[in-house]
């Protein structure tokens, strides 16, 4: 176990790494100067020789990466451009909301989805499942901004029972995470579905039946133990997703997270706060399949079996 | 009677409507009694027995008529609630492939005792305590430990013992055995049929098995029941089937089988063509397209299962034809001239090869070393057929794919015509791949399904030759006259051809290049009894009219024997015995040898047991130490376990890797012996 | 000689039947709305003078903000803009954004899965964990990233989204790779002597073909979402025709009173993607040897 624990996490460190050095160069081959854009419209070449020293811009790059490495290493994620707070406090101001929205949207896209995966596998043909289907196919294929736009619509304006805007209290979080756990189901449910219908055809259920078990003991004890596999690894996507889909949504319902964040902090070029909260998402996505791999490894006895010796 | 079968239709529903999978089905079977049910793929014979289990309806299936009696219960008309109560209790099924046949992520000690749990209502502790008892009834050691042990842990012939074992939980009255041993290795179906018999003594239990396997129905049943393209040809008892039997196909099926005594190098007996789509059955008689004998009344009319007394016959000329064949002479069959005493000089030589895989997970794991091949040493003699023989695991697909530089060798060398073949520059390289050429195992899997099969065949020659448009079409179609196909099927697809067919054009495409060389892969393994023998008598034509030489490689101890001059026989990455093919099973050395030869079935001897060599095949990664078969021997002593045996001449070109070699006395003693004990 | 062929082989299988005698039902039914609509939309970007009935200049005082009417079937905008022609006008931008997207990121993906799959090695190793990294940046991040870095482009924004989608074809083809190279078809190649890259334009590309075009009709609905997303958050391009996300986020300001101005955009960009997403599940149960076969 061990050594398994070992492999996954230094894989993943390395994994961290490369993430580090994909976004540092991605953001710095970026053709804008940042300095000028700081000073503003009619700025004097003075000045922005004068911001680029202040921001270490006139430095080489692989100096830049190499500090920028060791800062990260050491917990520091720099200082911003803007309002020269340090990134990282910025971060942790705005990381709440995102985490807490991201937590009760996974947590009603997995109710929703595997539920609905499961019954219309199983009710496969019936009017529910094509009612199901239908709807997730319509969740799949909304834009998220309009879902969001259109609940806002419905409950805030025409029926006054929630807030539109605005993170803080927990009425604020329902809307938003109504309108990324449905996109999110829709996902779920398909691919719960589609496994679901496919280990229905597997040898080991017609050897089951043959053993005189009953279709909902099947079902229910044997299918979706092994249907549990392939789910857990889409919930760890679906994870990714819901956050990367929660820049979006915050726009909407002006919810102060890291998406906001993001958004502002490109519209104002401030490199290190991008720079700092892609790296936060990138990590939480590791994380998070991390955890993915752990929980195989309690689910599927073959891997787990492996890791014991 | 136990159970009785009346008249069972069973179709499936497909976009073009109701397709009829087993055509008025009629058999029966007794309390007790073995029943074989014998045909090739696609006859029905497995839509018939997830019939009897009303399993069909689950895939789709439909019994459209027909009663199922069992005991006085009527089956087809139970729902299939009620129906579960006789499912696993009162019958039970095994299957064919027992790495399917378990739950994945449930200890299989859970899943038997699952059945006990719904069936018997048994408590958790005394389910679990049963199912140690009946793990230990077949056969698995230590079973106390091993309930805990999930399926990805046993071995397939082990798998099997454990899905037998759960069949037989509740000790029914009939149980099912669906090609219980055609997954598994030479000396792991030995074991399994015997165990099979033995639990029948024990329980007292009615045994209906599916099988392809002609021989293997021979040497188990009381009565076997033969199907051809979903329907019922002939019934009869055991003995009565093999000696005398009534229907062209069945006599066509015996005659095809390749037995130990039979004549090597003729040209065997075959069936014409191939069995039909279910979608495009012929009108009459199904057979009649195939039959020798057929008449215009069978062209026209269906013949019924007609009594005969001792048998059921569904054949119009079944009067006369069993007399007829009586007179007919006992072999008219062709042999095949030997190559010239001249022409055997080697024409591939193998020198130490080696070729061992490393295995590594992760970046903290510890390397493994598979090896695949370990130090082989033989050669080849033009004109010959050099026969390859080992159980899945022992090497000689990867020993064949370094010879045609498919896989590139970790030690040793590889000479052709007396020419180093390893690292040569690009030019020799491509002559070499004009020499040599291969047939592989399975048809399908060896053309590019969205290729035309005329530009399948005529693929080496656009890398070799050049040839364009008319000059190649017309090469093409020489090529297909030659393996016996229709030229003008040259612009069908592969999926439009049966599996004998697809392996004619893979014939067409090696020959292509009048290569020297043709490694035969398994070539025929994949195939049908009554089309086997097709393919092998091409192989056999091909070789006296090009003077090809061949690598066959196979597992079937018979085929492989009637083709070759030579054998070699592999076990676990080395070249155990090397003989002139009389020699080896005249006069087997090697112990590992001697129960692959035991292990072959045999129709013409009936036999309540089966001699069989001891556990199974060892991981590659772990050989044992020494001789790596002395886990498995019964000649095995203290050298064995720590020196390793060299392939070494013991007679005249008989080579042998053994401490213990056996002689041609021992070798019959022991073999008695061994069927003494079992 | 005639004789002695066809019957040691037999007669060939018989050829299955059309696969067009299938039955009418309701994904036949959904699947030709499907077709309209997408025919619809290629045609309005096609020719989308013929089709508005007013120009997307056009700004009448007179009528801003007027709901949905008989001359005005979607509504006009703040600036008097009639909203059905702004979207016939924005569906060349925002359809060209998705298809090219697909193109250029299904090209990229499918020579890098190609490659890695079929040569393995270290080449596989690379370009796998370089796909590990991408992976780990979700994808709508990622082209945010890109666009950011980029500044904001049409082309800009087509490289963002198709770069972010490369990892996934690769992964998908790569895979698809592997499993056809251990066909014996492709052995048997070898031993004849093909040179490799023959072998993989000739037998592993063909039969990846429907895998490729499954993948790319389904990623058109996800470019388009991601494209029309990020033209929503204001890092698209500001043109005098706006296309449809930009369409949508211009509404916002104005949800409480006018809901018509952001409701026919998303309508529009949902249909869509249904109909894509339809086709391409169609496709899918068409091409897809592992179902067909069944």
């Amino acid at each position: 176990m061990g050594r398994y624990i070992l492999n996954r996490v230094g894989i993943s460190s390395l994994v961290v790494l490369g993430s580090m050095t994909l976004i540092f160069f991605l953001l710095h081959i970026l053709p804008g100067d940042s300095a000028r854009l700081i000073g503003g419209d009619n700025v004097s070449d003075e000045r922005v020789a004068e911001l680029q020293t202040q921001f270490g811009l006139d430095r080489p790059l692989f100096e830049q990466y190499l500090s920028y490495i060791t800062g990260v290493l050491t917990g520091n994620l720099g200082t911003s451009f803007i309002d020269n707070q340090p990134v990282l406090s910025k971060i942790m101001l705005h990381f709440p909301a995102t985490l807490t929205l991201t937590l009760f949207s996974t947590l009603i896209a997995i109710v929703i989805g595997v539920g609905l995966g499961i019954l219309s596998a199983v009710y496969q043909k019936s009017w529910f499942d094509y009612m199901v289907r239908f709807v997730n196919l319509f969740s799949i294929s909304m834009p998220s901004f309009w879902l969001g736009i259109l609940l806002i619509l419905v409950f805030s304006i025409q029926l006054r029972l929630l807030p539109a805007l605005g993170s803080g209290t927990w009425q604020q979080l329902i809307l938003p995470s109504i309108c990324l756990g449905v996109i999110g189901s829709g996902l779920l449910a398909r691919m719960v579905r589609n496994s679901v219908l496919e280990l229905k055809n597997e040898h080991f259920v017609l050897a089951l039946r043959a053993k005189g078990l009953r279709e909902r003991s099947i079902i229910y004890k044997h299918v979706l133990r092994n249907a549990l596999i392939p789910a857990i690894t889409v919930i760890g996507i679906l994870i990714g997703e819901l956050l990367a889909g929660s820049v979006v949504t915050e726009t909407v319902f002006s919810r102060q997270g890291i998406g906001r964040l993001i958004v502002d902090s490109i519209n104002q070029k401030d490199i290190p706060t991008i720079q700092g909260t892609l790296l936060i998402a990138a990590v939480l996505y590791i994380l998070v399949n991390l955890l993915v791999d752990f929980s195989y490894a309690y689910i599927d006895p073959r891997i787990r079996k492996s890791l014991v010796k | 009677m136990l159970l009785d079968v009346k008249d069972l239709s069973v179709g499936f529903k497909t976009e073009y409507g109701l397709l009829n999978a087993v055509n008025e089905v009629e058999m029966h079977i007794d309390k007790g009694e073995f029943v074989a049910l014998v045909g090739e793929s696609g006859s029905g014979k497995t839509i018939t027995s997830l019939s009897l289990m009303r399993l069909i309806e689950f895939n789709n299936g439909k019994i459209t008529s027909g009663k199922i009696t069992f005991q006085d219960q009527q089956l087809e008309k139970l729902s299939q609630r009620q129906m579960s109560e006789f499912r696993g209790s009162r019958i039970a099924m095994i299957f064919q492939d027992p790495m399917n046949a378990l739950d994945p992520v449930y200890p299989i000690g859970q899943q038997i005792a699952e059945v006990l749990i719904k069936h018997k209502n048994m408590p958790k502790k005394k389910a679990d305590q049963q199912a140690i008892e009946l793990l230990g009834k077949v056969g698995i050691p230590d079973p106390k430990t091993r309930l805990k042990q999930y399926p990805y842990e046993f071995s397939g012939g082990m798998l099997q013992r454990v899905v037998i074992a759960m069949a037989l939980a509740c000790k029914p009255e009939l149980l099912i055995a669906d090609e219980p041993t055609t997954a598994l290795d030479v000396t792991t179906q030995a074991q399994i049929l015997s165990l099979l018999l033995q639990l029948r003594e024990e329980f007292g239990m009615a045994i209906l098995l599916i099988t392809h396997d002609l021989g293997v129905a021979a040497q188990l049943a009381d009565r076997v029941v033969v199907m051809y393209s979903a329907k019922v040809v002939e019934e009869a008892v055991a003995e009565k089937l093999f000696q005398s039997p009534s229907h062209p196909y069945t006599r066509g099926l015996l005659k095809s089988i390749i037995s130990l005594d039979s004549e090597r190098k003729t040209s065997l007996f075959s069936i014409d063509g191939s069995i039909p789509a279910l979608d495009n059955i012929p009108s009459g008689c199904r057979f009649h397209p195939r039959c020798e004998y057929a008449t215009e009344l069978c062209k026209s009319k269906e013949p019924p299962l007609a009594d005969k007394g001792d048998s059921r016959v569904a054949c119009w000329h079944t009067d006369k034809l069993p007399e007829e064949w009586k007179l007919e002479a006992a072999s008219t069959l062709e042999k095949l001239e030997e190559p010239d005493e001249e022409k055997r000089s080697a024409l591939i030589e193998v020198e130490n090869l080696s070729k061992h895989f490393s295995l590594k997970k992760g970046i903290f794991d510890k390397k493994q070393v598979l090896q695949a091949v370990d130090n082989v040493s033989f050669s080849i003699r033009r004109g010959e057929t050099f026969g390859l023989v080992g159980e899945s695991g022992s090497g000689k697909s990867t020993l064949g794919r370094m010879l045609l530089q498919l896989e590139p060798p970790t030690a040793g060398e590889i000479r052709f015509e007396g020419k180093k073949i390893i690292n040569v520059n690009a030019d020799e390289k491509k002559k070499l791949k004009a020499n040599m050429q291969m047939i592989f195992q399975d048809p399908s899997g060896s053309m590019d399904p969205k290729w035309k099969i005329g530009n399948v065949i005529a693929e080496p020659l656009t890398v070799h030759r050049n040839l364009k448009g008319d000059e190649k079409r017309t090469y093409v179609k020489e090529l297909m006259q030659m393996v016996g196909l229709n030229p003008d099927w040259y612009n069908r697809y592969p999926n439009q051809l049966s599996g004998g067919q697809k392996q004619r054009v893979a014939i067409a495409r090696a020959i292509a290049l009048d290569p020297a060389f043709i490694l035969a892969d398994e070539a025929v393994s994949a195939l049908d009894v009554s089309v086997q023998s097709q393919v092998i008598n091409l192989l056999q034509d091909l070789q006296k009219k090009l003077g090809l030489t061949y690598l066959f490689i196979g597992h079937g101890m018979n085929v492989v024997r009637h083709i070759s001059d030579r054998i070699g026989v592999m076990y676990l990455g080395q070249l155990v015995e090397i003989a002139q093919t009389d020699e080896l099973f005249r006069n087997p050395k090697h112990h590992y040898t001697k129960s692959l030869i035991n292990a072959i079935p045999n129709p013409a001897e009936k036999k309540n047991t089966f001699s069989q060599v001891k556990g199974s095949i060892p991981s590659p990664t772990k050989p044992p130490s020494g001789c790596k078969f002395h886990t498995r021997c019964p000649a095995a002593t203290k050298i064995c376990k720590t020196a390793k045996p060299s392939l070494e001449e013991d007679t005249d070109g008989h080579y042998v890797a053994c401490h213990h070699p056996l002689t041609a006395q021992a070798a019959l003693e022991s073999k008695e012996e061994m069927e003494v004990q079992t | 000689m005639n004789t002695v062929y066809s019957k040691a082989a037999g007669e060939p299988l018989k050829k299955s039947k059309s696969i067009h005698l299938k039955r009418f039902n309701l994904s036949s039914v959904s699947f030709s709305l499907s077709l309209i609509m997408i025919l619809v939309l290629i045609l309005c970007a096609l020719f989308p003078g013929v089709i508005a009935p007013y120009s997307p200049f056009q700004m009448n005082q007179a009528v801003v903000m007027s709901p949905p009417s008989f001359t005005h079937v979607f509504g006009t905008d703040q600036f008097g803009r009639d909203m059905f022609s702004l979207i016939v006008y924005g569906t060349r931008q925002s359809l060209m954004m998705g298809l090219l997207a697909v193109l250029l990121g299904g090209f990229t993906g499918t020579v890098i899965g190609l490659l890695a799959g079929y040569f393995g090695g270290i080449i596989d190793t690379i370009f796998m964990r370089l796909t590990d990294i991408l992976l780990t940046i979700p994808n709508i991040l990622l082209a945010i990233a890109i666009s950011a870095a980029l500044g904001p482009s049409l082309l800009n924004i087509i490289v963002a989204v198709s770069f972010s989608a490369v990892p996934n074809y690769a992964r998908v083809i790569r895979g698809q790779v592997i499993a056809i190279k251990s066909r014996p078809y492709i052995d048997a190649s070898k031993t004849i002597g093909m040179p490799r890259m023959k072998i993989i334009m000739r037998h592993v590309l063909p039969n990846c073909s429907s895998q490729i075009i499954v993948m790319a009709a389904l990623g058109i609905g996800t470019s388009i979402l991601i494209s029309t997303g990020l033209s929503f958050l204001g890092l698209g391009v500001i043109k005098e025709i706006p296309d449809w996300g930009y369409l949508l986020s211009q509404g916002r300001s104005y949800i409480t009173i006018a809901w018509w101005i952001v409701t026919f955009p998303g309508l529009v960009i949902t249909l869509l993607v249904i109909a894509v997403n339809i086709l391409g599940d169609e496709l899918r149960d068409r091409l897809d040897p592992k179902r067909t076969r069944a």
